[in-house]
């Protein structure tokens, strides 16, 4: 009938909403149903029904099967975002806005010994890749006190020309004056703020996409250190590009997950125990994971450290640092996938399996 | 736990002979009296949930002119859990009654002023 063939079309086109799989299993007989209940003449889905077979099949593309799947779903969600997050902030990263080449040149270092007037008993400059920056620049313990400082309206990347001048005499005030000078030669400059914490006097200054950060730390009442380092400001964007890799972690791993955990109940209960010795150890390795980028990604609110640019690069940088878990994740997803795509494929393969098949009826 | 509605149909609607979807589907609208309407894609979520919890069972399938028809039958679980769902609520029924019979008088219906 010409109607009915319209209607089944109607109907196909509807069903494709759901996953594949689940249409190779179940499709044919929805079908069948959805034209047995049909009204006489019907000659397309209703926009009731249309509706309902679009929100079942998103339905099973969006929810995992029970409360473990749901765990499980939210855990590797969570990990891939925040990972990916991690991504997104160092893709955003525009590394040419932040690191100007003048940081290590001689006028810089002139500028700093004429600021304190003798030269530097230590000079650093910082190297390496932006991830190893990301990973351990807190280990420097530099930044620890940066929200009781007072910026001028940036923020640093936390990697740069570090100026160590010892025995500097305490009695000549070297960060009034210092201020004084850069303010006059035209740096924008915060003010000189004592953080609890190092007890120390500090301020930033900045100029021509530099970052100047003077601070002493008085030794006695006569003598005192002073440190004058440089940094590259931080880009913008880099937070915006964390946001959108978070967010295509989610998309990205949530309906993986739960095509997963369908699959997973569709498979004979030999290879379910296989799958669950590989996805067991990789959600223990996400939920792991998720939990140290985390830590380690945002500032102690007991400490005056703050959210830096770089920070969000950290999850990434955990991962090429230390791989370990990383790579469980990895051989856990691809076993799994393996294990549910394979299992199909033996049954739809007999002859390539010597074991017996079970039929189709018992499957439903 | 308590069985929801649809759930309790379908087993109720199973419980004298094999039945495929669309057959549910009339089978609870009937005896619902019409309170209860499965649409396809609730149905089939319904009929998965309960083949995993092992309360139905596939009895056999029919594939004719390309379309495909499976019966689904009430397995010795599912008429178990019926069983206690209809002992459940004869009890709440039971405790409902006698708490109305010893406030209003009456059990049967509900007067308005």
């Amino acid at each position: 009938m010409p109607e009915q063939s319209e209607l089944e079309r109607s109907y196909r086109r509807l069903l494709l909403a759901y996953p594949r799989f689940y249409r190779d299993e179940r499709g044919l007989e929805i079908l069948t149903t959805l034209l047995d209940a049909a009204k006489p003449g019907q000659v397309r889905a209703t926009l009731g029904e249309a509706a309902h077979l679009i929100l079942s099949g998103l339905r099973f593309r969006l929810v995992p099967p029970g409360t473990a799947g749901r765990i499980a779903a939210g855990v590797a969600a969570l990990w891939t975002a925040v990972v990916l997050g991690g991504v997104g902030a160092y893709v955003a990263w525009d590394s040419s806005s932040a690191t100007p080449a003048a940081i290590n040149g001689p006028r810089v270092s002139a500028l700093a010994d004429a600021l304190v007037g003798q030269p530097p008993a230590r000079v650093d400059h910082g190297d390496g890749g932006l991830l190893d920056i990301a990973y351990s620049h807190k280990a420097t313990g530099r930044f620890q006190t940066l929200g009781a400082e007072d910026l001028p309206g940036v923020r640093p990347v936390p990697s740069g020309h570090n100026r160590l001048y010892e025995q500097v005499d305490a009695t000549r005030g070297v960060l009034d004056d210092a201020l004084r000078r850069l303010r006059a030669e035209g740096w924008q400059t915060g003010v000189i703020t004592r953080p609890a914490v190092c007890g120390c006097g500090v301020f930033w200054a900045t100029r021509d996409g530099l970052l100047l950060r003077m601070a002493d730390s008085r030794a006695s009442v006569q003598q005192e250190a002073v440190t004058v380092d440089f940094y590259p400001i931080e880009p913008n964007g880099v937070p915006t590009g964390a946001v959108a890799g978070f967010a295509l972690g989610l998309i990205l791993a949530w309906p993986t997950v739960t095509w997963l955990a369908h699959r997973h109940a569709r498979i004979p209960r030999g290879d379910r125990m296989l799958f669950l010795l590989f996805a067991v150890p990789a959600l223990y390795a996400c939920l792991a994971n998720t939990v140290d980028n985390v830590l380690s990604m945002v500032p102690d609110p007991d400490t005056d450290s703050v959210l830096l640019a770089a920070d969000l690069m950290y999850p990434l940088a955990n991962q090429v640092t230390n791989p370990l878990a990383v790579t469980v994740i990895g051989v856990g997803l691809a076993a799994c996938v393996g294990i549910v795509v394979v299992t199909p494929w033996h049954r739809r393969h007999p002859e390539a399996d010597p074991a017996p098949a079970p039929t189709a009826l018992t499957e439903s | 736990m308590t069985m929801q509605e649809p759930t309790f149909f379908i087993l109720t609607a199973l419980v004298r002979s094999p039945l495929h979807g669309y057959g549910v589907m009339q089978a609870v609208e009937q005896l619902s009296g019409g309170r209860v309407t499965l649409k396809a894609g609730t149905l089939y979520a319904a009929l998965d949930r309960l083949a995993a919890a092992g309360l139905i069972a596939v009895e056999r399938e029919e594939a004719v002119a390309g379309r495909l028809r499976r019966y689904y039958v009430l397995s010795d679980d599912g008429r178990a859990a019926l069983e206690a769902a209809v002992e459940r609520m004869r009890s709440d029924a039971t405790v409902a009654a006698a708490r109305l019979r010893e406030a209003f008088g009456f059990v049967v219906g509900v007067r308005h002023a």
